[in-house]
């Protein structure tokens, strides 16, 4: 940063710092210490306790330290040796990635089979789940399911540190064969060990990239979109619902000058028990309601499969693509406020889109194992009953309004479901071939310890 | 203030309510501008200072108490983070073009637009950086700490966080016209 630019941004952000805290906050800091008692100075004082600041207080301390990382390191080396000689699988070995968000080191260990054992470890959590804990290294024990290119992880006991363990939902890595890598849930990238690892990701969306392509991890589906807009990847399979902006089931492209008045959102599911004919009739009906299919409609081919065009007054362009088993909606949907801007975005925009689709319905993503409550529970508590994010519809394409879960956007604070009337979609398939996945939904809301 | 600091670590809750009244205000004003969402930023702060009750009686040297506290509230503001990290990517807030001109200091007032702007779209890593560099004027050593990251990531994630203001400024400059405010959601 230049020095007049670092001026500048110093400036700004003096200039805009609001320092006055809000009415009651001192408050209630002072009746929440009041409430809590301090721990003892010993345990407070060990090492790795969160904050603390000095050297190593024994040398004992220091000398165990090596010893055991020199132990995993050993342990890692055969781990990795023996996995390249004898892989079972693509997923067999040691993984390593960086934490974006604390740069923390994460180690997942696959074992052989098709449902290896799975060991995931990081090696500095600053979740909450080991708030109260002396030792920040997370750990969980689970199981992986192979399903084609990927695999997804349960973790019966949840994960924690020491004192406590919290559920684990919604782990998957999907195998990159083209860089020999693994792309998780979160995006995040892991290398095999022994080879470099990739840098902590982060939203890099802002810097100029050139020809951008987003590939969904959920959906199946990549796409070229322009330079200067941005992406809100989808974080759960689209089981009802129309897409929009703010669905979290949606993949999202949209133009960050204008958010939700300009932009193309996309989700895939299974047919379920409707031919792919059924399946987008019933589709039309909540993009373009009481108004039939309107507007233009034709049908060509994109990427390779037959693909239909609906044009509404709630939706600039929409287009459902039929694949043998998965049917893939998206909707270009434009501020009809500011004018002119369908005179641009329009058909003639969104065609050469079109064009760079590639389609990979064999790596979309329809939901893993039953959602667990995403409090925090004790050790081996978790409940027998698993509880499932959304109930599904009986009928498919039900044309009465559905309640959905609503979004919370900030505590206490809940955005209700679109006005529009929203189509219940069909029940995901069972389990078959690459989509050989449970079709239950995963949780809307991430576990805490689904980043620890 | 080092007095203070000994006194809560012995168990004085008056001194240690009188150490968060002198800090909350500054504390309160990183949250917010990491978070960027009031309630969150409260939450953030409480729960910065309630770790730091609990874990007061670990800090050996008094002296680095406010270092020790910042490097807390940061780590909050990442859990906070993390539990609505989806929605964040939602949060995107339009500033109007037809706001009335301000003569001479139009250019500046652009400026600390599209800066407030770049801000927003920052990742909350990149943004922490900014924030603890920048508007509390820490070392990169010391905001490495306050992190908890090597410094060799704060110094990568300072010049991506520059990579990526520069480059939504810039994308800024080139979009013709905007259509009012409002929060898409």
């Amino acid at each position: 940063m230049n020095d007049r630019f670092a001026a500048q941004v110093r400036q700004h952000l003096l200039n805009t710092a609001d320092e006055r805290p809000a009415d009651g906050q001192l408050a209630a800091v002072v009746a929440r210490v009041a409430a809590t008692t301090q721990r003892l100075p010993l345990v407070a004082r060990l090492t790795w306790m969160p904050g603390r600041i000095g050297p190593f207080p024994a040398l004992t301390v220091r000398y165990g330290l090596v010893a055991a990382a020199l132990l995993v390191a050993a342990l890692v080396a055969v781990l990795v040796g023996g996995g390249t000689a004898t892989r079972s699988t693509v997923f067999e070995g040691t993984w390593l990635s960086i934490d974006p968000l604390d740069g923390s080191h994460q180690t997942l260990v696959i074992g052989g089979g098709n449902t290896p054992t799975v060991h995931f470890e990081d090696d500095l959590a600053t979740g909450g789940a080991c708030d109260d804990d002396v030792s920040k290294v997370y750990t969980a024990e689970g199981t992986g399911e192979i399903a084609g290119n990927l695999l997804r992880a349960t973790f019966p006991e949840g994960g924690g540190c020491i004192s406590r363990r919290v559920p684990m939902v919604g782990f998957f890595y999907r195998y990159r064969s083209d860089s020999d890598v693994l792309l998780d849930h979160d995006g995040v990238t892991w290398s095999r060990a022994g080879r470099p690892v990739v840098e902590a990701s982060a939203d890099l969306s802002l810097l100029p990239t050139g020809d951008p392509r987003f590939s969904s991890t959920i959906h199946g589906i990549s796409i070229q979109y322009p330079a200067s807009w941005e992406t809100a990847p989808a974080s759960q399979p689209w089981t009802e619902g129309l897409i929009d902006f703010g669905s979290a089931s949606a993949d999202v492209i949209f133009d960050p000058a204008r958010g939700g008045g300009l932009y193309v959102a996309f989700a895939s599911q299974p047919y379920g028990d409707l031919s792919a004919d059924e399946w987008r009739a019933r589709g039309i009906e909540p993009l373009c309601p009481g108004g039939g299919g309107g507007g233009a409609y034709g049908e060509w081919g994109v990427g390779g499969a037959e693909a239909f065009l609906i044009r509404c007054p709630s939706t600039e362009q929409a287009v459902f693509i039929l694949t043998e088993r998965r049917g893939y909606l998206l909707r270009l949907v434009v501020d009809d406020e500011e004018p002119g801007l369908s005179d641009t975005y329009n058909w003639d925009w969104l065609r050469p889109m079109l064009e760079t689709v590639e389609l990979r319905p064999e790596e979309a993503f329809d939901g893993l194992g039953p959602a667990l409550p995403s409090e925090p529970v004790a050790s081996g508590a978790l409940p027998a009953e698993p509880m499932a994010s959304a109930a599904l519809p009986a009928e498919p394409f039900a044309s009465e309004p559905v309640a959905t879960e609503p979004v919370l956007s900030e505590p206490g604070k809940a955005e209700l479901p679109s006005a529009e009337p929203v189509a219940s979609l069909p029940l995901p398939t069972p389990p078959s071939e690459a989509e050989a996945l449970p079709a239950e939904p995963v949780a809307t809301e991430p576990p805490l310890a689904s980043s620890p | 203030m080092r007095d203070l600091v000994i006194r809560a670590r012995g168990g004085d809750r008056d001194a240690f309510s009188e150490l968060a009244a002198r800090s909350i205000g500054r504390l309160t004003a990183v949250a917010r501008m990491i978070l960027r969402d009031e309630y969150a930023a409260q939450d953030a702060v409480q729960e910065a200072f309630i770790q730091a009750w609990r874990s007061l009686p670990g800090l050996r040297d008094a002296d680095k108490f406010e270092a020790w506290m910042r490097r807390l509230l940061v780590r909050a503001c990442f859990s906070s983070y993390r539990r609505s990290k989806r929605v964040e990517t939602l949060e995107i807030r339009l500033t109007p073009v037809d706001e009335p001109a301000t003569g001479g200091h139009e250019r500046d007032l652009d400026i600390h637009d599209q800066i407030e702007r770049g801000l927003a779209k920052l990742p909350k890593d990149l943004r922490a950086v900014v924030v603890l560099v920048y508007y509390l004027d820490l070392p990169l050593a010391d905001a490495a700490q306050a992190m908890g990251v090597p410094l060799g990531t704060v110094k990568s994630r300072l010049s991506r966080a520059t990579q990526a203001l520069r480059a939504a400024i810039d994308a800024d400059n080139r979009v013709p016209s905007r259509t009012g405010e409002g929060v898409a959601s």
